[in-house]
């Protein structure tokens, strides 16, 4: 067996684990979920601070739209957070989530259906934003996870093939480095769920 | 267009540095609201080397102030004098460094990039020619710049040096004229004289060029050996200082080693685990200055530095230009810009992760090959001729514009209610109240116990008034039981003695009118 696949079945064993981990969980925080009631009151706090200005200028910055742009951008960036990416995708997922959108921008991936999928992992945090669908956290967590690391395994399988400078010691180094993590860092998979 | 930006080069980089001056030194006397603890004990510093020629312990001409333990070092200090001679002292004496300094790193980029794109090849120079211009725009409207140029922050002063540094050596590279490398590894060491993260950040860019040096044989080697006794001679102080047992404290005060927890519950429970831990903990501190959330949505990590809980080190809009910029920038082959971007990118946050991290502060010179990247994602997308492309280009630079002017309007408007109280607007107003009831009291009396690092504002804004620094357990002297005695201490709830007399609440001048301290008559 290729070296290459060595390494692939590691990494699935590691992300079979940080999904279970996750998978111990009851729902994800508060953080990850839109909420009106969040946006009215930032909204009433943002015109109580303010010191004087024109109504004009106050309807200008402070108004539903703004908030609501700030809130939903806030929240999903936290799906593509290096501190929530780790723990469901490791140290080693993280660099090949990364290698896997730099292979599609850069056009070194050229497939149809892989780049619609590239898309998918994109738009999928706003099913959980907005709680779009009334699934159990358990289906969730899956539909929120699996592609991650699917995607991850791609972009880590493209730069085993196409990067042939990096030797695999570094490889090697990066998996163990990501058992390390999950070790030291256990409780923080938990931090982003309610038990 | 490019042939207007071609011609107007000069004109457009001196109207961003106009632009980059105006928005540090606006309402910079009162906005951030009052200065902080170090702020003041720069100030007071700077005066007192200015007026006694010694610093608040009465040292003449230090290189190291004690100040509040930390021992800071000397240039932004010395460099304060003069504006404190001009403006006061007052909050523009103190700011005025950074605000100087700041404006003119906008400038030193400008000029870094342009000499180094003269060295990359021909199609990638034309490509990328209008990356100075681009890149000294962002620096100057991006917060993270913006917000430390207009506190007294050393990181922004070492930032201009450091920016110096690298432009003197690209000038070296250029002409081969000594001269111009001993003016960069000047530059370079009077950053690492300028604030603690350099100490590290200098010595890694030194070594860079020496090896670049040694391995390329760009110059003679007696050449290289001279200019290595140079560097080691401008360092001796920094090394003897760094070695020495005031060196460390600042190391022990920041360190991940003394300050950061270590993460509980682990399967590694032994002493032996530490050793295992901290290369965790120093990878996790590494890559917290990659985290989106931090980088565009909420600077967390103290919240005296940023302008509102809205904005994080950039403006959300840059976000795509960055990811943009960044491929662009791994796909080109470039010589030069690329390794200097990466190299920095890399470097910053593997020096000052060793602290505990993030800290938008120790990490500012990141600030440079961020606004080098969008940049780059900027003028990369500009060049893409599909109609879909425009339209989101133009979308997302109207949403920029509109952001950037919430930013200023959420500084200029809502920063002094939401984060007076981080900074020293009621120091100042117990110094200025106290000063006024200076007269009619025997003497002046403070509780340290929850009003700490007091006696340095008292210092900076009245040192004639000489109040005496007490903690909760004091009583009122026998010898003064006659005479009328000023208590300046915390709120406190207890019940007052029907002797002591409440004269007022001293409160912040915001909405909701905070009491930070009580006047009390003995």
């Amino acid at each position: 067996m290729s070296f290459r696949y060595v390494i692939l079945i590691f990494l699935i064993t590691i992300f079979g684990y940080l999904l279970k981990t996750q998978l111990s969980c009851a729902d994800y925080n508060g953080n990850f979920h839109y909420s009106s009631h969040v946006i009215s009151f930032h909204l009433n706090e943002l015109i109580t601070t303010e010191n004087q200005a024109p109504i004009f200028i106050v309807r200008l910055f402070h108004n539903k739209i703004t908030v609501l742009m700030f809130d939903i951008f806030s929240r999903y960036i936290q799906f593509f957070n290096i501190s929530y990416l780790i723990n469901i995708i490791g140290l080693a997922g993280l660099f090949g989530l990364f290698y896997f959108y730099y292979s599609i921008v850069a056009n070194k991936i050229r497939g149809k259906i892989i780049k619609i999928f590239a898309v998918i992992v994109l738009l999928l945090p706003f099913l959980e934003i907005f709680q779009l669908t009334k699934l159990s956290f358990f289906l969730r967590a899956l539909y929120l996870m699996l592609p991650y690391q699917a995607a991850a395994l791609i972009g880590l399988f493209f730069s085993l093939k196409e990067i042939k400078r990096i030797p695999y010691g570094i490889y090697f180094l990066l998996l163990i480095l990501t058992i390390g993590w999950i070790i030291v860092f256990k409780n923080d998979a938990l931090s982003f769920c309610t038990a | 267009m490019i042939s207007f930006i071609k011609k107007k080069q000069y004109l457009l980089i001196l109207i961003i540095i106009v632009i980059a001056f105006i928005l540090r030194i606006y309402q910079v006397d009162r906005l951030p609201p009052g200065l902080y603890d170090d702020e003041v004990a720069i100030g007071y510093n700077a005066y007192s080397l200015l007026t006694y020629g010694k610093d608040e312990y009465g040292e003449s001409f230090p290189l190291w102030f004690q100040s509040f333990g930390d021992y800071k070092l000397p240039v932004y200090i010395y460099v304060d004098i003069i504006p404190i001679a001009i403006f006061g002292k007052n909050e523009l004496g103190v700011r005025f460094p950074s605000v100087f300094f700041g404006t003119l790193t906008v400038l030193f980029l400008y000029l870094f990039l342009q000499d180094i794109l003269s060295l990359e090849p021909k199609i990638l120079k034309n490509k990328l020619h209008t990356i100075p211009l681009l890149s000294a725009f962002i620096l100057a409207i991006t917060p993270w710049h913006i917000q430390f140029s207009r506190g007294a922050y050393e990181s922004v002063v070492s930032v201009c040096f450091y920016m110096i540094g690298c432009w003197q050596f690209t000038v070296f590279y250029k002409n081969k004229k000594i001269l111009y490398l001993v003016i960069s590894l000047f530059f370079f060491t009077l950053a690492s004289y300028t604030y603690h993260s350099f100490r590290i950040l200098t010595p890694i860019t030194i070594l860079v060029i020496f090896y670049f040096l040694f391995s390329k044989k760009y110059i003679n080697r007696k050449n290289i050996f001279s200019i290595a006794l140079y560097t080691i001679v401008l360092h001796i102080p920094l090394l003897l200082f760094t070695f020495g047992s005031h060196g460390n404290s600042r190391f022990l005060q920041t360190s991940i080693f003394t300050q950061q927890a270590l993460p509980t519950s682990t399967l590694l429970q032994s002493s032996i685990s530490d050793f295992i831990i901290y290369p965790f903990i120093y990878i996790k501190n590494y890559l917290s200055y990659f985290s989106l959330q931090q980088l565009f949505v909420k600077a967390g990590d103290n919240v005296r530095f940023y302008s509102s809980s809205e904005f994080g080190f950039l403006f959300r809009w840059q976000l795509p230009f960055l990811i943009f910029g960044f491929i662009v920038l791994l796909r080109e082959k470039s010589k030069i810009v690329k390794k200097i971007v990466l190299g920095i990118i890399f470097i910053v946050p593997a020096a000052v992760a060793i602290a505990v991290s993030p800290n938008a502060l120790r990490a500012l010179l990141l600030i440079i090959p961020f606004s080098i990247i969008i940049a780059i994602g900027i003028q990369s997308i500009v060049r893409y001729k599909t109609l879909w492309v425009k339209i989101a280009f133009a979308g997302i630079i109207l949403l920029g514009i509109y952001e950037t002017a919430l930013y200023f309007h959420m500084y200029v408007s809502h920063y002094q209610n939401t984060h007076r109280v981080f900074w020293g607007s009621a120091q100042k107003k117990i110094a200025e109240e106290a000063t006024n009831h200076e007269k009619e009291y025997y003497a002046i009396v403070i509780n340290e116990d929850f009003l700490p690092n007091e006696k340095i504002h008292f210092l900076f804004y009245n040192d004639k008034l000489k109040p005496l620094f007490v903690n909760s357990s004091w009583q009122k002297p026998q010898k003064w039981s006659n005479k009328r005695i000023l208590y300046i201490r915390y709120p406190l709830k207890e019940k007052m003695n029907a002797r002591i007399k409440l004269l007022k609440n001293i409160t912040l001048d915001t909405p909701l009118k905070e009491v930070v301290a009580q006047f009390l008559e003995l």
